[in-house]
């Protein structure tokens, strides 16, 4: 996965955080169960008598469409899709998780866990995130590779962005020491 | 000589579809479809091949879309005109109910039509895309069967990526 395609990944996730209310469509759909209900009773007619060819779809064919999902949106916040495909329920859920390959394969954050994977090996900047138990913080580590020296300093301000703005919606407080050198 | 008597009389296979209708498709047509292009190449392929998966109504859309895929592409036209005129007809081939679109996607992998499978497999996912959990669970009628445990795991997953 290029470097370009790493950066798009982490435009789209800055652009998520500052888009408030974008959620709205697919978010409430696990906030509370007197809502689906509300949700599942406003439900079409038309709905209805489609639901039964849908529901008998073969599994492989649902996989090659979940499939597409995953392929087509790669950066954030379209992914949030392959987020929710995996909400659906525990086969759909299987089928994603199975799909999505680890940040060092597919240079694309997906799942939360997706933070304590190593990252892609061929970028400009390799980075990590540790946790120290004993005090609660975590450390971002950065490896710079070799590469052409202009782009630095955009990227290395980009994965800040990103890993603050993921930091937020964990709920996890970074605090910022002054530079380190390996 | 048999070479201009095998350009003036194209070959003209015989599908027959699983309600019985049979449908006359010329060899342009029926190599458009994988399994029929193996049995010519095969050599075992007969004029009269059954169809047992696929129903009359969605064997002709199928026979409309290779057709036009095949004119499109033998018509001596150059290549960026015919891929916008494939585009073009794609997307209004596509303009179908879901059901339709479910059963073409399922005929295009059983007849092993790549082009076509792809095209309806994007078109179902776009459908997926846009639509709410609840809706996809109501759409494709699945129980929310989430233990607690992976429940929780969904809502932090979400918590990440909604909010």
């Amino acid at each position: 996965m290029s470097f370009r395609s790493l950066l798009q990944d982490m435009k789209g996730e800055f652009g998520s955080i500052s888009r408030k209310g974008f959620d709205a469509k697919v978010g409430y759909g696990l906030r509370s169960r007197s809502h689906r209900a509300v949700q599942d009773s406003s439900m079409t007619s038309t709905d209805a008598l489609n639901q039964s060819c849908w529901a008998n779809m073969p599994p492989e064919l649902l996989r090659d469409v979940l499939m597409r999902i995953e392929e087509s949106e790669c950066t954030w916040p379209p992914r949030k899709n392959v987020v929710a495909c995996a909400g659906v329920c525990r086969s759909w859920r299987e089928i994603m998780k199975e799909i999505v390959r680890t940040l060092e394969v597919s240079s694309k954050l997906t799942f939360p866990i997706s933070l304590k994977q190593p990252g892609p090996r061929d970028t400009l900047i390799q980075c990590f995130i540790k946790r120290d138990r004993s005090n609660q913080t975590y450390r971002l580590y950065l490896n710079l590779n070799q590469g052409e020296s202009q782009l630095l300093v955009p990227c290395i301000l980009n994965l800040f962005y990103t890993y603050i703005c993921l930091s937020k919606n964990l709920g996890i407080k970074f605090k910022y020491q002054a530079p380190f050198y390996i | 000589m048999s070479s201009s008597t095998e350009l003036t009389e194209k070959k003209v296979f015989l599908l027959k579809s699983l309600d019985g209708v049979i449908f006359e498709v010329e060899e342009s047509v029926a190599v458009q479809l994988e399994v029929i292009r193996e049995l010519i190449e095969g050599d075992c392929a007969r004029p009269f091949i059954s169809l047992y998966n696929v129903t009359s109504e969605i064997l002709a859309l199928v026979i409309e879309y290779c057709k036009h895929h095949a004119e499109t592409c033998s018509g001596g036209t150059s290549a960026t005109i015919a891929d916008e005129d494939l585009k073009t007809f794609d997307n209004e081939f596509m303009n179908v109910d879901e059901n339709i679109l479910l059963e073409l996607c399922s005929a295009a992998d059983y007849l092993d039509i790549k082009s076509l499978f792809e095209l309806t497999c994007r078109t179902l996912a776009s459908l997926i895309k846009d639509r709410t959990i609840i809706e996809v669970r109501k759409m494709f009628n699945v129980e929310n069967d989430f233990s607690v445990v992976e429940e929780k795991a969904v809502r932090k997953e979400f918590a990440w990526a909604f909010k």
